[in-house]
Protein backbone atom coordinates (compact mmCIF):
# COMPACT_ATOMS: atom_id res chain seq x y z
CA UNK A 1 0.00 0.00 0.00
CA UNK A 2 1.30 3.37 -0.96
CA UNK A 3 1.59 6.03 1.71
CA UNK A 4 1.39 8.88 -0.75
CA UNK A 5 -1.87 10.76 -1.23
CA UNK A 6 -2.78 11.36 -4.84
CA UNK A 7 -4.08 14.86 -5.40
CA UNK A 8 -7.22 15.04 -7.48
CA UNK A 9 -8.73 18.15 -8.97
CA UNK A 10 -12.32 18.85 -7.88
CA UNK A 11 -13.22 18.28 -11.53
CA UNK A 12 -11.40 14.93 -11.67
CA UNK A 13 -14.52 12.85 -12.17
CA UNK A 14 -15.96 15.43 -14.51
CA UNK A 15 -12.91 15.24 -16.74
CA UNK A 16 -12.99 11.44 -16.53
CA UNK A 17 -16.65 11.18 -17.48
CA UNK A 18 -16.54 13.59 -20.38
CA UNK A 19 -13.06 13.12 -21.75
CA UNK A 20 -13.85 10.91 -24.72
CA UNK A 21 -12.00 12.95 -27.30
CA UNK A 22 -9.14 11.64 -29.40
CA UNK A 23 -6.81 14.39 -28.26
CA UNK A 24 -5.81 13.89 -24.63
CA UNK A 25 -6.53 16.76 -22.31
CA UNK A 26 -9.34 18.40 -24.25
CA UNK A 27 -13.04 17.75 -24.66
CA UNK A 28 -15.00 18.14 -27.86
CA UNK A 29 -11.73 18.92 -29.57
CA UNK A 30 -13.21 18.09 -32.97
CA UNK A 31 -14.58 21.64 -32.79
CA UNK A 32 -11.55 23.74 -33.54
CA UNK A 33 -13.38 27.08 -33.73
CA UNK A 34 -14.77 27.31 -30.22
CA UNK A 35 -16.57 30.33 -28.80
CA UNK A 36 -15.79 29.17 -25.30
CA UNK A 37 -12.71 27.49 -23.85
CA UNK A 38 -12.81 26.47 -20.19
CA UNK A 39 -9.69 25.66 -18.23
CA UNK A 40 -9.37 24.86 -14.56
CA UNK A 41 -6.43 25.99 -12.47
CA UNK A 42 -6.31 23.06 -10.02
CA UNK A 43 -4.38 22.88 -6.73
CA UNK A 44 -4.13 26.63 -6.33
CA UNK A 45 -3.82 28.39 -3.00
CA UNK A 46 -7.04 30.08 -1.87
CA UNK A 47 -7.02 32.06 1.37
CA UNK A 48 -9.74 34.08 2.99
CA UNK A 49 -8.45 37.22 4.71
CA UNK A 50 -10.35 39.34 7.23
CA UNK A 51 -9.08 42.55 8.71
CA UNK A 52 -9.76 46.23 9.28
CA UNK A 53 -9.59 48.18 6.01
CA UNK A 54 -9.29 51.42 7.99
CA UNK A 55 -6.08 50.17 9.63
CA UNK A 56 -3.28 51.43 7.38
CA UNK A 57 -0.70 49.20 9.07
CA UNK A 58 -2.76 46.13 8.19
CA UNK A 59 -3.15 47.28 4.56
CA UNK A 60 0.55 48.02 4.22
CA UNK A 61 1.57 44.69 5.79
CA UNK A 62 -0.66 42.73 3.38
CA UNK A 63 0.67 44.73 0.44
CA UNK A 64 4.25 44.07 1.52
CA UNK A 65 3.82 40.30 1.95
CA UNK A 66 1.94 39.76 -1.30
CA UNK A 67 3.66 42.50 -3.27
CA UNK A 68 0.16 43.66 -4.19
CA UNK A 69 -2.03 46.59 -3.24
CA UNK A 70 -4.91 45.59 -0.99
CA UNK A 71 -8.05 46.55 -2.96
CA UNK A 72 -10.17 48.87 -0.81
CA UNK A 73 -12.67 49.92 -3.47
CA UNK A 74 -15.76 47.70 -3.71
CA UNK A 75 -15.70 45.30 -6.65
CA UNK A 76 -12.02 45.59 -7.56
CA UNK A 77 -8.99 43.33 -7.35
CA UNK A 78 -5.21 43.47 -7.74
CA UNK A 79 -3.08 41.00 -9.60
CA UNK A 80 0.66 40.40 -9.77
CA UNK A 81 1.78 37.43 -11.84
CA UNK A 82 -0.07 34.39 -10.53
CA UNK A 83 -1.26 36.05 -7.33
CA UNK A 84 -4.54 37.93 -7.06
CA UNK A 85 -6.33 39.54 -4.16
CA UNK A 86 -10.07 40.05 -4.62
CA UNK A 87 -12.36 42.39 -2.69
CA UNK A 88 -15.19 40.30 -1.20
CA UNK A 89 -16.57 42.70 1.40
CA UNK A 90 -15.58 45.80 3.36
CA UNK A 91 -13.38 43.71 5.66
CA UNK A 92 -12.92 40.52 3.64
CA UNK A 93 -10.64 39.52 0.78
CA UNK A 94 -9.81 36.40 -1.18
CA UNK A 95 -6.19 35.66 -2.03
CA UNK A 96 -5.61 33.25 -4.91
CA UNK A 97 -2.21 32.10 -6.06
CA UNK A 98 -2.28 29.84 -9.08
CA UNK A 99 -0.09 26.85 -8.27
CA UNK A 100 0.81 28.40 -4.92
CA UNK A 101 1.28 26.77 -1.52
CA UNK A 102 -1.45 27.97 0.87
CA UNK A 103 0.44 26.83 3.98
CA UNK A 104 3.47 28.95 3.06
CA UNK A 105 1.34 32.04 2.33
CA UNK A 106 -0.62 31.60 5.55
CA UNK A 107 2.54 31.25 7.65
CA UNK A 108 4.13 34.31 6.05
CA UNK A 109 1.00 36.39 6.55
CA UNK A 110 0.55 35.31 10.15
CA UNK A 111 4.10 36.43 10.85
CA UNK A 112 3.57 39.81 9.18
CA UNK A 113 0.07 40.71 10.39
CA UNK A 114 -0.67 41.94 13.89
CA UNK A 115 -3.87 42.39 15.85
CA UNK A 116 -7.45 41.42 15.13
CA UNK A 117 -7.18 39.55 11.82
CA UNK A 118 -8.19 36.22 10.39
CA UNK A 119 -6.58 34.22 7.64
CA UNK A 120 -8.10 30.89 6.64
CA UNK A 121 -6.88 28.37 4.09
CA UNK A 122 -9.93 27.57 1.94
CA UNK A 123 -8.02 25.87 -0.89
CA UNK A 124 -9.83 22.58 -0.37
CA UNK A 125 -13.23 24.24 -0.63
CA UNK A 126 -13.04 25.98 -3.96
CA UNK A 127 -11.36 26.05 -7.35
CA UNK A 128 -10.62 28.54 -10.06
CA UNK A 129 -11.81 28.26 -13.66
CA UNK A 130 -10.77 30.46 -16.58
CA UNK A 131 -13.21 31.09 -19.44
CA UNK A 132 -11.93 32.59 -22.67
CA UNK A 133 -13.22 32.94 -26.20
CA UNK A 134 -15.55 35.22 -28.11
CA UNK A 135 -18.66 33.94 -26.29
CA UNK A 136 -17.29 34.16 -22.73
CA UNK A 137 -19.02 37.49 -21.96
CA UNK A 138 -22.31 36.34 -23.50
CA UNK A 139 -22.19 33.14 -21.50
CA UNK A 140 -21.65 35.07 -18.25
CA UNK A 141 -24.62 37.30 -19.03
CA UNK A 142 -26.93 34.38 -19.55
CA UNK A 143 -25.69 32.52 -16.46
CA UNK A 144 -25.89 35.25 -13.85
CA UNK A 145 -28.26 37.94 -12.60
CA UNK A 146 -25.40 40.45 -12.33
CA UNK A 147 -25.28 43.25 -14.88
CA UNK A 148 -21.91 42.52 -16.51
CA UNK A 149 -22.48 45.24 -19.07
CA UNK A 150 -21.91 47.68 -16.20
CA UNK A 151 -18.23 46.64 -16.29
CA UNK A 152 -17.81 48.14 -19.76
CA UNK A 153 -18.55 51.63 -18.47
CA UNK A 154 -17.40 51.23 -14.88
CA UNK A 155 -14.41 52.95 -13.32
CA UNK A 156 -11.90 51.41 -13.19
CA UNK A 157 -12.65 49.38 -16.29
CA UNK A 158 -9.99 46.78 -15.52
CA UNK A 159 -9.65 44.65 -12.42
CA UNK A 160 -13.33 44.17 -11.65
CA UNK A 161 -14.63 41.38 -9.41
CA UNK A 162 -18.10 40.45 -8.22
CA UNK A 163 -19.60 37.77 -6.00
CA UNK A 164 -22.92 36.82 -7.45
CA UNK A 165 -25.17 33.99 -8.52
CA UNK A 166 -23.98 31.68 -11.25
CA UNK A 167 -26.66 29.33 -12.57
CA UNK A 168 -28.10 27.91 -9.33
CA UNK A 169 -24.74 28.20 -7.56
CA UNK A 170 -22.63 31.23 -6.67
CA UNK A 171 -19.27 32.36 -7.99
CA UNK A 172 -16.63 35.04 -7.65
CA UNK A 173 -16.32 36.40 -11.18
CA UNK A 174 -13.45 38.63 -12.30
CA UNK A 175 -12.27 39.99 -15.62
CA UNK A 176 -8.71 39.73 -16.91
CA UNK A 177 -6.81 42.17 -19.12
CA UNK A 178 -6.75 39.60 -21.97
CA UNK A 179 -10.57 39.64 -22.16
CA UNK A 180 -11.08 36.30 -20.45
CA UNK A 181 -12.89 35.75 -17.14
CA UNK A 182 -11.98 33.88 -13.98
CA UNK A 183 -14.59 32.09 -11.89
CA UNK A 184 -13.93 30.99 -8.34
CA UNK A 185 -16.48 28.32 -7.52
CA UNK A 186 -17.26 26.06 -4.58
CA UNK A 187 -15.87 22.54 -4.62
CA UNK A 188 -19.30 21.08 -3.91
CA UNK A 189 -20.77 22.92 -6.91
CA UNK A 190 -17.78 22.41 -9.23
CA UNK A 191 -19.22 19.43 -11.09
CA UNK A 192 -22.58 21.16 -11.50
CA UNK A 193 -21.00 24.42 -12.74
CA UNK A 194 -18.78 22.54 -15.20
CA UNK A 195 -21.76 20.70 -16.65
CA UNK A 196 -23.70 23.96 -16.80
CA UNK A 197 -20.81 25.60 -18.70
CA UNK A 198 -20.70 22.75 -21.22
CA UNK A 199 -24.45 22.94 -21.72
CA UNK A 200 -24.60 26.75 -21.87
CA UNK A 201 -21.54 26.90 -24.12
CA UNK A 202 -22.78 24.23 -26.56
CA UNK A 203 -24.44 26.80 -28.81
CA UNK A 204 -21.14 28.68 -29.25
CA UNK A 205 -18.93 25.61 -29.48
CA UNK A 206 -17.24 24.70 -26.24
CA UNK A 207 -13.99 23.05 -25.26
CA UNK A 208 -12.66 22.04 -21.87
CA UNK A 209 -8.93 21.95 -21.31
CA UNK A 210 -7.34 20.19 -18.40
CA UNK A 211 -5.28 22.49 -16.21
CA UNK B 1 -37.73 41.64 -9.37
CA UNK B 2 -36.32 44.53 -7.38
CA UNK B 3 -32.95 46.17 -7.74
CA UNK B 4 -31.59 46.86 -4.26
CA UNK B 5 -28.70 49.19 -3.61
CA UNK B 6 -26.08 47.55 -1.39
CA UNK B 7 -24.26 50.25 0.62
CA UNK B 8 -21.18 48.02 0.88
CA UNK B 9 -20.93 46.96 -2.78
CA UNK B 10 -22.07 50.46 -3.79
CA UNK B 11 -24.23 49.32 -6.65
CA UNK B 12 -27.73 48.11 -7.40
CA UNK B 13 -28.02 44.34 -7.32
CA UNK B 14 -30.78 41.84 -7.99
CA UNK B 15 -33.21 40.98 -5.20
CA UNK B 16 -32.27 37.31 -5.72
CA UNK B 17 -28.90 38.00 -4.07
CA UNK B 18 -30.48 39.30 -0.85
CA UNK B 19 -32.48 37.89 2.00
CA UNK B 20 -34.73 39.71 4.42
CA UNK B 21 -33.52 40.18 7.98
CA UNK B 22 -36.51 41.56 9.87
CA UNK B 23 -37.10 44.88 11.60
CA UNK B 24 -34.05 47.08 12.21
CA UNK B 25 -33.03 49.30 15.16
CA UNK B 26 -34.29 46.91 17.85
CA UNK B 27 -32.08 47.58 20.85
CA UNK B 28 -31.27 44.68 23.12
CA UNK B 29 -32.13 45.54 26.74
CA UNK B 30 -29.01 46.37 28.76
CA UNK B 31 -30.20 44.41 31.78
CA UNK B 32 -32.33 41.52 30.46
CA UNK B 33 -32.52 39.98 33.96
CA UNK B 34 -34.29 43.11 35.26
CA UNK B 35 -37.15 42.79 32.75
CA UNK B 36 -40.54 41.31 33.46
CA UNK B 37 -41.62 38.32 31.38
CA UNK B 38 -43.96 40.55 29.44
CA UNK B 39 -41.26 43.11 28.60
CA UNK B 40 -38.86 40.35 27.56
CA UNK B 41 -41.58 38.78 25.42
CA UNK B 42 -42.25 42.13 23.77
CA UNK B 43 -38.54 42.52 22.98
CA UNK B 44 -38.24 39.01 21.56
CA UNK B 45 -41.44 38.55 19.63
CA UNK B 46 -43.35 41.76 19.05
CA UNK B 47 -42.68 43.91 15.97
CA UNK B 48 -44.19 47.21 14.86
CA UNK B 49 -45.70 45.77 11.63
CA UNK B 50 -46.08 49.33 10.40
CA UNK B 51 -48.08 50.37 7.39
CA UNK B 52 -45.98 52.69 5.23
CA UNK B 53 -42.41 53.59 6.21
CA UNK B 54 -40.57 50.63 7.72
CA UNK B 55 -36.89 50.27 8.66
CA UNK B 56 -35.64 46.76 8.17
CA UNK B 57 -32.48 44.69 7.83
CA UNK B 58 -31.41 43.03 4.60
CA UNK B 59 -28.57 40.57 4.10
CA UNK B 60 -26.53 40.53 0.91
CA UNK B 61 -26.25 36.75 1.02
CA UNK B 62 -24.68 36.00 -2.37
CA UNK B 63 -22.66 39.23 -2.54
CA UNK B 64 -20.56 40.78 0.20
CA UNK B 65 -22.33 38.77 2.96
CA UNK B 66 -23.02 41.87 5.09
CA UNK B 67 -26.18 43.12 6.75
CA UNK B 68 -27.40 46.62 6.03
CA UNK B 69 -30.61 48.55 6.68
CA UNK B 70 -33.29 49.66 4.27
CA UNK B 71 -36.22 52.05 4.53
CA UNK B 72 -39.14 50.52 2.67
CA UNK B 73 -42.72 51.55 2.11
CA UNK B 74 -44.70 48.46 3.06
CA UNK B 75 -47.67 49.61 0.97
CA UNK B 76 -45.89 50.16 -2.35
CA UNK B 77 -42.82 47.98 -1.61
CA UNK B 78 -40.68 50.92 -2.75
CA UNK B 79 -37.23 50.92 -1.14
CA UNK B 80 -36.57 54.56 -0.33
CA UNK B 81 -32.98 54.25 0.91
CA UNK B 82 -30.41 51.77 2.13
CA UNK B 83 -27.79 52.57 4.75
CA UNK B 84 -25.09 50.80 6.71
CA UNK B 85 -25.77 49.16 10.04
CA UNK B 86 -24.89 51.54 12.87
CA UNK B 87 -26.07 54.64 11.00
CA UNK B 88 -29.47 56.30 11.17
CA UNK B 89 -32.03 56.58 8.36
CA UNK B 90 -32.61 59.96 6.71
CA UNK B 91 -36.19 59.08 5.83
CA UNK B 92 -38.43 58.36 8.80
CA UNK B 93 -42.16 58.09 9.38
CA UNK B 94 -42.10 61.61 10.84
CA UNK B 95 -40.40 63.16 7.80
CA UNK B 96 -42.41 61.32 5.17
Amino acid sequence: MSNSIVQESVLYYFHGAFNKSAVPGSLFSDQTDCGLVIKEAPFSAHLNLRGDAADSEFCLAVAKVLNLTLPLVAGTYSRNGNTSIYWLGPSEWLIVEIGGDAAVIEATMRKALQGHISIVDVSGGQTSINMRGSAAATLLKKSSVYDFEAWDSAEPTAGRVVQTTFAKASAVVSNRPDGSYDLVIRRSFADYVAQWLLDAGAEFGCRVEQG
Amino acid sequence: MLLIHCPHCREHREEEEFSYGGEAHIVRPLEPEALSDEEWGDYLFFRTNSRGIHHEMWYHAVGCRRYFNATRNTVTYEILETYKTGTQPTITGASA
